[in-house]
């Protein structure tokens, strides 16, 4: 199966890493991958902060790189809802790029939802021995309608132990641009989110959306560093769980 | 005055619906596509009734059962149990079928005195009588076993001042009145009302257990502005 | 109390509250009663999103009917004997009310629970004309003790006095002598209340649901405080915002299976009364008059438009109770009678972007609240239609920051400008980083400066995934 790989512009900058988990379990799936070089952001955090005359070069352009593509897998689940479910309304006065955003908008598909749903596959035989929480995203759980496919994954890996957490989908605080224009209010949100990943008792926690888990990370490495917390968290996007052996 | 700023009130309205007058006809609202007629549609009349009494158990609310004959005797074990004190009850049907004031009359008990609600003494005689009793007795017309409420109407013979004012409220219900839901009340007073729009009810509450509040630091409390106490006598 | 009671910017309400380590536990202590509580109720309605549906079905109904519901309304409850007025702003139904404040010579009234009084500042329209007020409400009677203290909940919004301060009050403005017991304190406020009910000229209630078919008002309480309004008095004022009505009975059977499950967690509230019409003639106790004040304050405007799904809105407060934001800034950041998602997206309407355009912001757009809400609002969507408008419509944010989301956008529009850009911004992260830690001046950076004051900062890589990727694939073809 051809499949055109989303990365994320913050998996991109700041967590190769993670692309190329993502990257390697849809190969060993039988996945022929393209990860196209022009491609660069979704545009949703202009379109988050309401400003969607901005948003449009962003858009247009994902449009242009993946609108040839037969299955488009998403490495995060906000970008994903963003581009299945906001980008008609943004072009909904510009009826070419509409027709054009209609293609990519059917091709989406959320990486766990892509394996789970499309490939039909519920145990990709990863290995990870550890205590593993995970963090439903908001826009994944809520917004997506996508609850099983993570679960389902996570259940099939051989040695991970899953420990379940407190208001797993409550949101962690990042919410886009929300995390810089209302700091204060988004350093408390997150805290509690780190502290109920704490109080699960893993050493892991992991999700699937980069978005959050940077935020999650950010606050957890400040909360061992400052002595708050006494064990590091380690934080995983699912991708790199699927991918141990 | 009033029907220009009425008038241009309704245009406001119309005018962002996107026309110019009141329609004269609106479909009605499709119920019958949720969910709610087939709610307990396969219980019998007593899993009903024992669901009203399952609810009570669950959120506290005092009942005791009964039957026809034993009506009074009820009460009045009740009204002991209850402390005795001032009682007052309504000159309604069901008062005058149970023959309350002749049985209230017989009793000769230190501290207890009965007061029947009696419209043609005046607002406030009555309300000056309502207002130091202890215990209110009432005759709800329906149950509502899912939530364990009893539906009281107002009207001359059973002032709302009865099951509002005193301490304690006994309200006395045939388990026949019970239906399963809100479904099934509201479609009977919908009968009433069709029947005699001029005769509906002016006021009828729905009662679910003695009043409360949790409004200082989440602690429920028992007992604010209406009655602190609620007995639901169910008669078979 | 105005919509807006607090004009100071947002941020400063939100520091005030941070401060408030009290206020925000208690906040968060009732959500997660609540939580708990509607959660092991809705689990046990199978049926629970088909009622949703319907109740979001019922409200659109009504409200692109609306101009018949309260046409129908209006005819049935005048038949019944109410005098049924229409205030198309807050000065008009503040001057019906002391027309029959005036008219009854009244001097003391009381009021049960109404969010659209307080919408109207209503309590300061009677004091100014010299009538005594007694909210009777308990949450509303602690706030009016505290000398008229905001709300900080829409449901239980006395949440943010402790019992103790509470106790403080009632000893030196009304004499209260007990312990800080909440029983005992309920049981003084019960004796007091009592006597101005059975004294008042008036009484005061709002309107959960008014039935068009029939001309009934319906008002919930678990206290009493709205029955004991509306049949002690001989004169009753129901204030009803002109959006809420349903058909028929049969539509309160599907409201009232979703407003208590959604407001409390509980399945039913104590009391939920049904009024057709004052007393009638023989009726020794009951209102003699029934007025009904109908009010649109805005309203109109809303209807029809973009924003029309916000006034299915049953002021439930499920979004307040689960909502991860107000959840830590409590009612009183959003500065307006009505707080929380449902706030953040009514208060603008209400008021203005100019007064109330930072509340759309005070959301992650994570949708809790509209998964949690009874008539299926997408708050979240509301709040960011808020945003378009605000900012790329009205151009009412800050000119930087503007200016800031523009530059951006043209940078991670272009893999070009973006991957020399990142590059440059990898370079810079280096420079401002001490052994892989950013340097502490960054703190006071602005953007970035309010998250490194509380998180760690993730390293922007010199060798993006798509390079990383593009040598994998290289290596692969060798």
């Amino acid at each position: 199966m051809k499949i055109h790989l989303f990365s994320q512009c913050l998996i991109d900058m700041f967590y190769p890493h993670v692309g190329m988990a993502g990257v390697q379990v849809l190969e060993r799936l039988g996945c022929d991958i393209t990860v196209p070089k022009k491609q660069v952001c979704c545009g949703q955090m202009f379109v988050n902060s309401g400003y969607n005359d901005a948003a449009k070069g962003a858009i247009k352009n994902t449009i242009e790189v993946f609108e040839n593509a037969e299955y488009i897998v998403s490495m995060s689940g906000s970008c994903a809802f963003a581009i299945r479910d906001e980008y008609r309304h943004i072009l909904a006065d510009e009826p070419e790029w509409m027709a054009r955003a209609a293609k990519v908008s059917e091709r989406i598909y959320e990486f766990t939802e892509f394996i789970v749903n499309v490939l039909g596959v519920t145990d990709v035989g990863a290995t990870f021995n550890d205590k593993v929480t995970y963090h439903k995203s908001c826009h994944v759980t809520r917004l997506m309608g996508i609850k099983e496919p993570p679960m389902k994954l996570l259940e099939n890996i051989k040695g991970l132990e899953y420990l379940p957490m407190n208001r797993a989908e409550g949101c962690c605080g990042f919410g886009g641009t929300f995390t810089v224009k209302q700091p204060e209010i988004s350093a408390v949100m997150t805290r509690e989110k780190a502290m109920n990943i704490y109080n699960s008792g893993a050493n892991v926690v992991a999700g699937g959306d980069q978005a959050c888990l940077m935020n999650i990370e950010g606050m957890l490495d400040r909360l061992y560093k400052d002595g708050e917390i006494d064990r590091r968290i380690k934080v995983m996007h699912i991708a790199e769980l699927l991918n141990s052996r | 005055m009033d029907d220009v700023k009425r008038k241009a009130f309704f245009s406001r309205i119309s005018h962002a619906l996107g026309r110019k007058e009141i329609p004269t006809f609106v479909a009605p609202y499709p119920y019958e596509k949720g969910p709610q007629e087939a709610m307990y549609s396969d219980l019998s009349h007593e899993q009903v009734v024992d669901m009203f009494k399952v609810e009570c158990e669950k959120v506290g609310t005092k009942f005791v059962t009964t039957d026809e004959a034993h009506v009074v005797e009820t009460i009045l074990k009740e009204i002991e149990e209850r402390g005795g004190g001032k009682v007052i009850y309504p000159c309604c049907e069901e008062a005058e079928k149970f023959q309350l004031k002749e049985n209230f009359d017989k009793v000769d008990k230190e501290g207890t005195t009965f007061y029947q609600w009696n419209p043609s003494a005046g607002r406030q005689a009555n309300i000056d009588e309502a207002k130091v009793a202890e215990i209110g007795i009432t005759f709800p017309i329906l149950g509502i076993a899912e939530t364990a409420t009893v539906i009281q109407p107002s009207f001359e013979a059973s002032g709302r001042s009865i099951g509002l004012l005193p301490l304690c409220h006994i309200a006395v219900i045939r388990t026949s009145d019970i239906v399963p839901r809100m479904t099934q009340s509201m479609r009977a007073l919908t009968k009433v009302y069709k029947e005699n729009p001029e005769g509906f009810p002016s006021n009828v509450v729905h009662i679910s257990g003695p009043s409360n509040t949790a409004d200082i630091e989440l602690v429920r409390v028992v007992g604010v502005h209406g009655p602190i106490n609620v007995t639901f006598i169910l008669v078979d | 109390m105005a919509i807006l009671y607090d004009e100071r910017p947002f941020k400063k309400r939100v520091e005030d509250v941070l401060a408030n380590d009290f206020k925000v536990k208690a906040i968060q202590k009732a959500q997660d009663v609540f939580y708990a509580k509607r959660k092991a109720l809705v689990d046990q309605v199978p049926e629970w999103e088909d009622f949703r549906e319907e109740a979001a079905e019922l409200r659109d109904h009504v409200l692109s009917n609306l101009d018949y519901y309260l046409n129908q309304f209006a005819e049935n409850a005048t038949k019944a004997g109410a005098k049924v007025h229409f205030a198309h702003t807050a000065e008009e139904a503040n001057e019906y009310v002391m027309e029959v404040v005036r008219a009854k010579n009244a001097k003391m009234v009381v009021k049960g629970k109404t969010m659209v009084s307080e919408e109207i500042s209503l309590n300061e329209a009677l004091m100014k004309e010299g009538v005594e007020v007694n909210e009777t409400d308990l949450a509303e009677f602690i706030l009016q003790t505290a000398d008229w203290n905001p709300p900080s909940h829409i449901v239980v919004p006395a949440l943010h006095f402790a019992r103790g301060r509470i106790r403080e009050m009632f000893h030196d403005k009304l004499g209260y002598e007990g312990t800080e017991d909440p029983e005992e304190m309920t049981r003084f406020v019960r004796k007091r209340i009592r006597d101005r009910f059975l004294r008042a000229d008036i009484g005061f209630t709002g309107c959960n649901f008014a039935v068009a078919e029939t001309g009934t008002i319906t008002i919930v309480s678990n206290e009493g405080n709205g029955r004991m309004s509306s049949s002690m008095p001989k004169t009753m004022i129901c204030l009803m915002g002109m959006e809420r009505l349903v058909p028929d009975f049969a539509g309160l059977d599907i409201m009232m299976e979703l407003l208590i499950r959604s407001s409390v967690g509980a399945k039913i509230s104590n009391y939920f009364s049904m009024i057709t019409g004052p007393a009638k003639p023989g009726e020794a106790d009951g209102p003699e008059e029934l007025h009904i004040i109908i009010i649109d304050n805005g309203r109109s405007n809303i209807l029809g438009g973009e924003f029309n799904s916000m006034l299915r809105c049953i002021r439930c407060g499920a979004c307040m109770n689960i909502c991860p934001v107000y959840r830590h800034i409590t009612g009183h950041a959003y500065g307006s009678i009505y707080p929380g998602p449902m706030g953040a997206v009514l208060t603008p309407l209400l008021v203005g972007y100019e007064k109330a355009g930072d509340l759309p912001y005070a959301s992650t757009l994570c949708g809790e609240c509209w998964e949690h809400c009874p008539v299926k609002i997408p708050l979240h969507e509301l709040l960011l239609k808020h945003r378009v408008n605000i900012a790329d419509k009205a151009h009412l944010r800050p000119a930087a920051e503007e200016a800031i989301f523009k530059t951006v956008a043209t940078v991670f529009s272009n893999s070009f400008l973006f991957d020399y850009g990142t590059k440059l911004g990898a370079i810079g992260m280096k420079l401002m980083s001490k052994n892989g830690n950013m340097a502490d001046w960054t703190k006071l950076l602005p953007v970035v400066g309010g998250w490194m004051k509380a998180k760690e900062m993730g390293t922007l890589k010199l060798k993006k995934f798509r390079d990383v990727y593009a040598e994998y694939e290289a290596s692969k073809r060798k």
